[in-house]
């Protein structure tokens, strides 16, 4: 295969979002705003609208009091109202007990003592009462084969919390489903409510064609977020509010890559270099013109330079990072212009803002303090052709190391757990440790992948880009409000395994619980009931992951992947 | 083929709880059961799955990560058709260690209770065995007070230290004398010593622990009684060869206020020693070295080497002189027995003027010629008031008793006095004896003399000779003392009596004593002595430095019979030692004495063979510039000029290096000091 | 492992202080103090502080320092509670029966721990150089896995080939070696010579097969060397284990002694504490 990717049909309509959609449904949708608006003919006969209808929809039942979205989850579907009401929670928030997340409270040095004597003996003990008697304040109810959380007392609610209802035809959740966003409110049906639920794909191939559509969402998209985007990245911190709204006006959104990343890098890491290589979509061509700097708003792309017959990885770029700034300021600075000097990749799907390179020129590059100019590029370096070379200049690792983080996307880790197993003796003091700090239960599994004497093991890795917590039906996985760990709470969660399921790194296991007695505690269906579980960086814990607190060698370290000098630092020490 | 045994998935690979105490019996065959051993260990597993009665139907529910739904399904009882095998958990590696520890901790303590109850109890506890010399000793009992009063009393005694006090009194029940102060010394003379040594320049701050502990600021720990614990130096339990006695150079300085690292290196110079009090026998080495045995005339008399003279004790230790027959005799021997000692001798009188004068003094010879009075017959004497009294008369009056012409009364009653004086001495002597001497010496010398010592002094003086001497002097004595006694006045006859002549062919007495002993020679009682170690001169210098308390007496006597002049010249060589209290007279040289434990050793012995050409004046040095003999002018053995060089230092630190002849302290120096007698033995005089 | 400048600086460190316990000694015992008993203190104090490890270990939760400082500390602090022992025993061999056996516990520790400490930094080296990363508590499982692999290859291998000899040089040869860890000290030692021997079996018995044979035992082969490389993990990780059960079982042992022996000097030589 040559070029770029060239698709007949999506391939993800393999696998539509419901298989319930009937022709009925698709006509009702389509008589509906702002679909009977749209023009058909601007969609390719491969992707009719009516089909991205069938495929990327579905239509969900809602009682009275359900709650649909939850202020933090992360969800990749935005919503419509079809008809009844659904209640948007303007202040205050509802409490995290409504939400089903636990509210995590470190310990004292008491209530860490405890875990001494009070931790069971067993595996995998819970309390039973708490497990059968749920939140006071809401319940679940399964229906169709979903579990939905609703609460038990909406008037009270209502009386309680500022609401707005959102009428028939209200979208809502674009943004955060296309820039895999945290929800910022919470919803809830207001009586019997039928929502059309619009996958990001879909949302995303509607925007490509449509334009009153597109102008819908960079409307919302740079009212909400592109401000709190530019402001948030020390690049723009200088510049006034008047300033700041004429770069966000200039800025141009951009997609690239078709397959979300999860999904896709498993089968792309069995392929060679050069063949993965097409699969990653060039954002910025090495020799190219410089013709902006790019943000990267969502997803993963790679920094490669192109050597001999191969395009060994620089560095990777994660969400809020910049690329293209060197040869921005070096433009800027001397009269003789270079291209960019690397190529910038795709890894699966991703969103980048690109800020024009006269923006920059014009308005960023003069009122930037000295401080934050990059160090100027070194052009010619003799020894830019070696590999080694070239991927030291980015990290100090190791090439093989570098391009094994990248292609297993151990990259879109925080706190990924790495094991240098030079130094770890196998002593388990690391799963003893977790275990003591988790109820007598280890979190994480001491095996994993390997590069040399790197092991990612079975950790949650608290990614940047946490997949595991799209689905959750019950917002048991979220992030925590403590320092964002992704976290599961137990007694909400159901033990439906998608997040196991979801997670691309294997570090999330699903257990069967048992009672104070150690017996497995069954459902009516005489079925161990089962819990998802997984690292949770000891976040109610004094001092910190006790893993790598209880490694005697300094075998195991947790690590930010954002940031890999710390890395490169601990893995060359002697 | 790329085989991979782990599969990392969810479904795949459980969590491993290396935590839990217990595994899986069938872990070991490779085939461990999902369920787990309980938390006791107790294997728990029973089926697959609790099979759901549905519809009327029994149906498997079996987890899909045990392998889902099974194809037999459940039994028609509805029990599951998969029961899963019992197993015997086994422990987890890390409860395998930990029982090990424990076991190993009960092994010990448990093995340690045994050994304790049983016979085997006190050697257990013993930190190791006990030197040589204490190796016979009882149980630990023997020196430590809190054995045997069980783990209570060590645990009181671990706190309180309680038992310190009885343990020393453990140890000196043998070691008597040792404990206390150190060196067995006074405070005082511990001061005194610190000074001298100070003033003798030691230098150097000691060995380099000497100096860490002064760093420290360390001071020698007293015991719970003051002084120091026997245990400060002496450890025990270092087995049977173990010296509990080494001490090493540091550990000495610990308490010396002078510290230095070695003999050579800081000690302090040697001062007078080893010449610390003069010798006990005059010789003056320079003079007889020097001038008498290069003298031709006493060329084969003259000894050749130190040897003659000199020889070591049976120790090593000492040298002793070989005395008097070897040394001395063949020039001093003639000289020694040349003048008697007159004991008594009649005063010359003026006998006319005391006729002219009827003075009441009985008869007197006129033939008497004594000047002076004996100092022996003065000592019998002294304590009669009347003789005393003329005596000082005579003397204050500087009275010429050949000339009393012109004395007044007074003068005439002392000198009557006088006269009885002697008389009722002989008369004393011939009716009471003994006694008689007893009395007047005890009273003359303020001490109670008893029989052996008047026995001693009178040195076999017969009764006969008194006899002999009253016929010649007083023949009517005893007539004269009855008369004098009544107080009838008797003055003295005017006929003077014949002067008495030897009968001819007689031998004079004089020769008659020529080999020692009494004889009375005109008006004259003598004592001829026997030669070199004459008992009586022994006994009456031993009097009179000894046993005599008065002072005028003792005076008196050794002006007659304690000087190099003296008959015998006995304090010529033999030294007299008397400042404060009971003196002594030096008739032996130095003897060693193996019970004394003196500061300092030093074994002549043993350098015999180290010493070259220059023997013995390598240490001793004779210097001729020291006058010697002033040093034996009083009774002050402390006075006195060596007639040797002061030894140096030098002379030892050549050889005793550590690495030589070795420098440790107590190669010459003690620390108990003092008499130390032999333990005795009391064995009861059993026959059988 | 290399000595860094670090190591080196620590130990040096540790050096000292047993000097400074060596003047401590001699300062004491030039005024006549039994340093013994300050010795013995920091000595039992220092081997506290070493057995402070395994307490840290069991108290994960708590904010006390990484057990990785803790581990820096227990060696070299070893390292001084090492010499502190020597001159506590005034480099002599003790006499009493407690006493030697206390100290031939101690020398157990300490060369345990030494030997520890060379394994733990030379072995994981080696377990990452050669096979694949297992957890050593589920070797048996695949163990198992291989053999029963083996087991049905073989049966396979006469299904197939119509004949036995595959089966039966795996029942002669192999079947006995699959079924158990093996090889314990060719793998510590890393002798490789059962590794060259069987290599050397499956080369001359290869000879003798057609290629339908030699697919099949080139999967054997492949099962045998998998099972060499678990034995080589198996070997390796239990003695990353083993050392340890000298080091600590022999460190309560001579706690416990050390207690009865602190009683026992505190009572008897009427020193009170």
């Amino acid at each position: 295969m040559d070029g770029p990717l060239v698709i007949q049909r999506p391939m993800r309509w393999d696998n539509p979002f419901s298989t319930e959609m009937t022709d009925e449904d698709v006509d009702r949708i389509m008589t509906l705003e702002p679909f009977c608006n749209m023009d058909e003919s601007s969609f390719p006969p491969s992707m009719s609208l009516r089909d991205i209808v069938r495929n990327d929809m579905r239509i969900r039942n809602y009682r009275h009091g359900d709650i649909v979205v939850r202020r933090g989850d992360y969800g990749n579907s935005a919503f419509m109202v079809l008809s009844g009401s659904v209640r948007v929670v303007i202040n205050p928030d509802l409490p995290d007990a409504l939400l089903g997340r636990q509210t995590e409270k470190k310990r004292g040095v008491f209530g860490a003592l405890k875990q001494l004597w009070a931790n069971p003996d067993m595996p995998e003990v819970r309390d039973v009462a708490r497990l059968k008697g749920g939140g006071a304040e809401t319940g679940q109810r399964v229906r169709d084969g979903e579990t939905h959380t609703f609460l038990q007392d909406v008037p009270s609610i209502m009386k309680d919390y500022h609401t707005e209802p959102l009428r028939e035809g209200t979208i809502f959740g674009e943004i955060a489903a296309l820039g895999r966003t945290p929800r910022t409110l919470s919803l809830f049906a207001d009586g019997d409510t039928e929502l059309l639920e619009i996958r990001w794909q879909g949302i995303r191939d509607i925007r490509r064609r449509d334009e009153a559509f597109r102008n819908h969402i960079d409307k919302l998209y740079r009212e909400r977020s592109l401000i709190h985007h530019l402001r948030a990245l020390p690049l723009f911190q200088h510049l006034d509010d008047e300033t700041i709204q004429s770069v966000a006006d200039a800025t141009v959104f951009e997609t690239y890559g078709e397959f979300e990343w999860h999904t896709s890098f498993k089968k792309l890491a069995e392929l060679t270099g050069a063949e993965r290589l097409r699969h990653e979509p060039v954002i910025a061509g090495e020799g190219e013109y410089v013709d902006g700097l790019f943000l990267i708003r969502t997803g993963f792309a790679r920094v490669s330079r192109h050597v001999n017959h191969g395009d060994p990885t620089i560095s990777f770029l994660g969400r809020g990072e910049v690329y293209g700034l060197e040869e921005l300021v070096h433009n800027w600075k001397n009269d003789d212009q270079i291209p960019y000097q690397n190529s910038l990749r795709g890894l699966g799907n991703v969103d980048v803002l690109r800020v024009p390179t006269k923006i920059v020129e014009d308005i960023v590059l003069p009122n930037l303090p000295p401080n934050l100019l990059p160090a100027p590029i070194v052009l010619d370096k003799p020894e830019a052709d070696s590999i080694q070379s070239v991927t030291q200049e980015g990290s100090g690792l190791d090439t093989g190391l570098l391009e094994f983080l990248v292609e297993n996307r151990i990259i879109n880790g925080r706190a990924t757990m790495l094991i240098n197993t030079d130094r770890c003796v196998r002593c388990d003091d690391c799963v003893r440790a977790c275990a003591a700090t988790h109820n007598n239960n280890p979190r994480f599994a001491r095996h994993g992948r390997r590069y040399g004497n790197v092991m990612i093991a079975n950790a949650c890795m608290h990614c940047t880009d946490p997949v595991c917590m799209i689905g959750c039906p019950t917002g048991a996985i979220h992030r925590s409000s403590l320092q964002g760990q992704v976290v599961i709470n137990d007694s909400a969660c159901i033990g439906c395994a998608t997040c196991a399921n979801s997670c691309p790194y294997d570090n999330i296991r699903m257990v069967a619980v048992r009672d104070e007695n150690g017996d497995f505690v069954l459902d009516e269906a005489n079925a161990p009931i089962m819990k998802s579980t997984k690292c949770d960086l000891c976040v109610d814990q004094m001092g910190g992951p006790s893993c790598e607190r209880a490694c005697p060698h300094d075998a195991l370290r947790r690590v930010n992947m954002s940031d890999l000098g710390p890395i490169a630092e601990w893995l060359n020490q002697s | 083929m790329n085989l991979k045994l782990q599969r990392f998935d969810y479904r795949s690979s459980p969590y491993e709880r290396p935590n839990q105490e217990w595994v899986c019996g069938r872990l070991a065959e490779g085939k461990p059961c999902l369920v787990g051993p309980g938390g006791n260990g107790v294997c728990r597993a029973q089926s697959e799955c609790r099979p759901l009665m549905k519809d009327g139907r029994w149906i498997c529910t079996r987890s899909d990560a045990a392998g889902g739904k099974c194809s037999q399904g459940p039994a028609p009882d509805g029990s599951c058709c998969n029961p899963i095998p019992k197993c015997s958990p086994k422990p987890s590696i890390r409860r395998q260690r930990g029982m090990l520890s424990r076991y190993v901790v009960a092994v010990v303590v448990g093995l340690l209770l045994v050994l304790a109850g049983g016979m085997t109890g006190e050697a257990v506890f013993s930190p190791g065995p006990l030197s040589a010399a204490h190796s016979e000793l009882g149980g630990c009992a023997s020196c430590h007070t809190v054995s045997g009063k069980g783990m209570v009393a060590w645990a009181h005694s671990m706190f309180t230290g309680g038992s310190e006090t009885s343990d020393i009194q453990n140890c000196l029940g043998c070691h008597e004398n040792r404990g206390g102060n150190p060196h067995n010394q006074t405070s005082a003379f511990l001061a005194a010593a610190s000074e001298d040594a100070a003033a003798r320049g030691g230098e150097g701050g000691g060995p380099l622990m000497t100096r860490v502990s002064a760093v420290m600021g360390l001071s020698v720990p007293e015991a719970d009684g003051g002084g120091v614990a026997c245990r400060t130096c002496h450890q025990e339990h270092g087995g049977h060869q173990n010296d509990i006695t080494k001490m090493s150079n540091s550990e000495c300085q610990a308490c010396h206020t002078t510290k230095f690292n070695a003999i050579g290196d800081g000690h302090p110079e040697f001062g007078a020693y080893p010449y610390l009090r003069r010798t006990r026998i005059a010789f003056d080495h320079q003079a007889h070295i020097g001038k008498y045995f290069v003298d031709p005339n006493n060329a084969d008399k003259a000894p050749g080497t130190c040897r003659t003279c000199h020889v070591p004790d049976t120790q090593g230790k000492l040298m002793l002189f070989a005395g008097f027959d070897t040394g001395c005799a063949s020039c001093h021997a003639p000289f020694i027995a040349d003048k008697p000692v007159e004991i008594l001798k009649l005063p010359g009188m003026d006998v006319d003027s005391l006729i002219d004068m009827e003075a009441d003094t009985g008869e007197y010879p006129a033939y008497a010629e004594g000047e002076e009075f004996q100092a022996i017959g003065d000592a019998l004497m002294r304590s009669d008031e009347g003789y005393a009294a003329a005596r000082a008369y005579i003397e204050e009056e500087d009275l010429d008793l050949f000339d009393l012409a012109d004395i007044d009364e007074d003068g005439q009653k002392h000198i009557e006095n006088l006269i009885w004086a002697y008389k009722t001495l002989i008369y004393d002597i011939l009716t009471q004896g003994p006694e008689a001497i007893q009395e007047r010496l005890s009273a003359a010398s303020d001490a109670d003399l008893n029989q052996k010592q008047v026995a001693d002094l009178m040195a076999g003086l017969h009764i006969d000779a008194v006899s002999i001497l009253q016929q010649r002097w007083f023949p009517n004595l005893f007539e004269e003392m009855e008369a004098h006694l009544d107080g009838t006045a008797q003055p003295m006859p005017e006929d003077e009596g014949e002067e008495y002549e030897l009968p001819d062919g007689m031998l004079e007495e004089a020769d008659w004593s020529e080999g020692g002993g009494w004889y009375v020679e005109y008006f004259t009682l003598n004592y001829k002595l026997t030669g070199h170690g004459d008992k009586f001169m022994r006994d009456w210098l031993r009097f009179a430095v000894v046993t005599n308390q008065d002072e005028e007496l003792g005076a008196s006597l050794m002006d007659a019979i304690g000087t190099p002049k003296s008959p015998g010249g006995c304090v010529g060589c033999h030294s007299v030692d008397k400042t404060d209290g009971p003196g002594e007279v030096n008739w032996k040289s130095r003897q060693p004495n193996p019970s004394a434990v003196g500061f300092t050793d030093f074994f002549h012995a043993k350098h015999f063979a180290l010493i070259g050409d220059k023997g013995c004046s390598t240490c001793h040095e004779l210097n001729p510039e020291a006058d010697y003999t002033a040093g034996f002018t009083d009774f002050d053995n402390s006075t006195f000029t060596s007639n040797f060089s002061p030894l140096s230092q030098k002379v030892c630190a050549d050889c005793h290096t550590e690495s030589v002849a070795g420098n440790d302290c107590t190669q010459c120096h003690n620390y108990h000091v003092g008499e130390f007698p032999p333990a005795a033995v009391d064995t009861k005089l059993t026959a059988k | 492992m290399t000595l860094t400048r670090k190591h080196i600086g620590r130990f040096g460190i540790a050096f000292l202080a047993a000097v400074a316990i060596y003047f401590l000694h001699g300062g004491m015992q030039a005024a006549l103090w039994e340093p013994a008993f300050v010795t013995g203190w920091i000595l039992l104090g220092g081997m506290l502080v070493l057995t402070l490890l395994n307490t840290r270990k069991k108290l994960p939760f708590l904010p006390l320092a990484k057990v990785r400082n803790w581990v820096k500390l227990h060696v070299y602090l070893g390292w001084f509670v090492v010499g502190t022992f020597l001159i506590h025993l005034d480099f002599n061999v003790p006499n009493g029966w407690i006493e030697t056996t206390m100290a031939v516990l101690f020398v157990i520790v300490a060369l345990s721990g030494v030997l520890g400490a060379f394994l733990s930094k030379s072995l994981p080296p080696r377990l990452t150089r050669r096979g694949e990363e297992v957890i050593f508590e589920r070797i048996p499982i695949f163990m198992t896995q291989l053999r029963e692999a083996a087991d049905d290859l073989a049966v396979y291998s006469v299904e197939q080939t119509t004949s036995t000899s595959i089966a039966d040089f795996y029942a002669e040869r192999l079947r006995d070696w699959f079924t158990r860890p093996r090889d314990y000290f060719e793998h510590i030692m890393e002798l490789g010579g059962r590794r060259f021997a069987l290599k050397q079996e499956f080369d001359s018995m290869e000879r003798y097969l057609n290629d339908t044979e030699k697919e099949v035992l080139g999967e054997l082969r492949a099962l045998a060397e998998k099972k060499s490389d678990l034995d080589y993990h198996y070997a390796l990780q239990k003695t990353l284990k083993g050392w340890l059960f000298i080091h600590i079982p022999a460190t309560y042992g001579l706690l416990a002694l050390a207690v009865v022996h602190v009683i026992l000097v505190h009572a008897f030589a009427g020193m009170s504490l």
